[in-house]
């Protein structure tokens, strides 16, 4: 099968996932390519665009303590910004996970696509959304 | 890397079985919503916060890097399908992940500031 793909793999802009992923892809990290397609000029812009969105998510966390600690005092925070801290945090470890699959497919290892991508991608933005619904019913 | 070409793929044949495919799916509601729905009850609650009173730049930038990360999440799916191809792609996927990390980190760094950095 995967023989198949790399003979079609020139004619196709598609490049299909691999049915017979690895537990890690790690040995197929390439930072040329973006989804088995070749960057060329784009390779350091793509690499700086994942790396910045993974950081950004890093310091907005740090900032929302910082926030919260500020606003709350000895309060007790409430849920809705502990769900979008820990939201923005998970969010941190998915973009991590979303820069390792975008350069490891079609052999994206399946620790990567799921824990480290697909799992604290959902689970970010479910708290996040979630955060901002109960940030919205204190007031109402 | 094509400049910009589009393509029909099924996600149904994503994964190596639909069980898997229907998942990768089923994800992308909490990912993409997730966010979606964090700018709009943000923007609610901001409504209903200060009513009539000006709402503080903080807060607004705050909401506007909720809207960009969610166009930035929603730029992911026809990059995963692969439904949209190309150099054009990645360049605006490089601009909206630029413009949402700025807003967020600035947004959340005002609010801080105001509350805890000063």
């Amino acid at each position: 099968m995967f023989q198949k793909i790399s003979r079609t793999l020139p004619y196709l802009a598609v490049i299909p996932a691999n049915p017979n992923s690895p537990l890690i892809g790690i040995k197929y990290f390439d930072l040329n390519t973006f989804m088995g397609q070749a960057l060329g000029w784009l390779k350091w812009p793509t690499l700086f665009g994942l790396v910045f969105a993974a950081v950004v998510f890093v310091v907005a966390a740090f900032y929302i303590i910082r926030y919260t600690q500020g606003y709350y005092g000895k309060r007790k925070i409430p849920k809705s910004w502990k769900f979008i801290l820990i939201g923005v945090a998970v969010t941190a470890i998915a973009e991590t996970g979303e820069l390792f699959c975008y350069y490891e497919w079609p052999m994206a290892g399946l620790i990567e696509q799921n824990l480290l991508l697909v799992i604290p991608h959902a689970l970010g933005g479910a708290l996040i959304g979630f955060g901002a619904y109960f940030l919205y019913k204190e007031v109402t | 890397m094509p400049i910009l070409e589009f393509h029909i793929s099924n996600p149904l044949n994503f994964a190596p079985t639909l069980g898997l495919s229907l998942y990768v799916i089923l994800m992308h509601i909490p990912i993409v919503g997730g966010f979606g729905m964090a700018a709009f009850y943000i923007i609610k609650y901001l409504k209903k916060f200060y009513g009539e009173r000006p709402i503080p730049r903080e807060w607004k930038v705050f909401w506007i890097a909720l809207v960009w990360a969610t166009v930035h999440e929603l730029i992911e799916v026809p990059i995963l399908y692969q439904w949209v191809v190309g150099q054009a792609l990645l360049i605006v996927f490089f601009i909206v992940q630029i413009i949402a990390g700025i807003y967020l980190v600035w947004g959340t760094y005002l609010l801080a500031k105001k509350y805890s950095l000063e």
